[in-house]
């Protein structure tokens, strides 16, 4: 669980970058506000890219559940 | 005794919750017009799309494991497989066979999109040890024979057990069994009571 809870407490930009993607506080000046603008960015952002993604894939139900059955 | 179902709705989410990968499925995949399954298929895509909103909008803690990457990445490439082969009236596997470099992109988008959803959701990635992955094989065996879980669904379970986590986002019925976790769920089988 320590090694999750690490995770969870890694900052917004730490989080970009351990997944590659570019820091949002780039253009920002000041501690406290880089901080707080940041995190605003960063859910602003996430919720565009999770909105982009939801049903992006079209495909039949019966097929997805042939491929389930392989799964399982 | 089942699991306690829980619908996405419930007010005092339990944390963190272990993301199963019908979930992920599920948000990002949605029924083609005319499909025979289209109601319940979109009624609970929605659902999993209102519920990742919520996982975000309440920085809900949520973390996954490698089985559900694994599993993830089989579906997603599965998917585009037979969306290529059937544009041109073949089985995925006889278009695979006439040249597996096809395979390259499509591990490139199965990865990405897991990648974008892990950026999307902010899930984590639990990153086990040498003997919390023992301990997770010896539960996995002893959930397959407790709730008569397949093996990759017990393993899921045994993740969350040997971290002390209890409670699984999940459309997959099997869970329903598991004595002693909370299932959340917008599965109508599960939510009725009769997976």
């Amino acid at each position: 669980m320590v090694r999750i809870q690490n995770l969870w407490s890694a900052s917004a930009e730490q989080f970009d970058q351990s997944l590659g993607l570019p820091s949002n506080n780039l253009m920002l000046s000041g501690p406290a506000q880089v901080s707080v603008l940041a995190d605003n960015l960063h859910v602003e952002g996430r919720m565009q890219l999770l909105l982009g993604l939801a049903g992006s894939v079209r495909i039949d139900s019966a097929v997805l559940e042939d491929i389930w059955s392989e799964v399982r | 005794m089942p699991a306690t179902i829980l619908p996405f709705t419930y007010a005092a989410l339990p944390q963190p919750i272990y993301i199963d990968t019908t979930f992920l499925i599920r948000f990002l995949s949605a029924p083609n017009a005319g499909d025979p399954g289209y109601a319940n298929f979109m009624a609970e895509h929605t659902d999993c799309v209102a519920f990742a909103r919520r996982i975000q909008a309440e920085s809900v803690h949520t973390f996954i494991s490698d089985w559900v990457l694994e599993e993830f990445v089989f579906v997603r490439s599965r998917i585009e497989m037979e969306r290529a082969a059937g544009a041109v009236s073949l089985r995925w596997m006889q278009w695979l066979g006439q040249d597996p470099s096809r395979l390259a992109p499509i591990v490139d988008i199965s990865f990405g999109d897991f990648e974008k959803l892990q950026h999307g959701l902010g899930f984590s990635i639990v990153d086990l040890e040498t003997d919390q992955q023992r301990a997770i094989r010896d539960t996995a065996r002893l959930f397959m024979r407790r709730y008569y879980l397949q093996s990759r669904d017990a393993f899921h379970l045994a993740v969350c057990d040997t971290l002390g986590n209890r409670t699984v986002v999940t459309l997959d019925e099997h869970f329903a069994r598991a004595d002693g976790f909370s299932v959340l769920t917008c599965n109508r089988t599960i939510l009725s009571g009769t997976p």
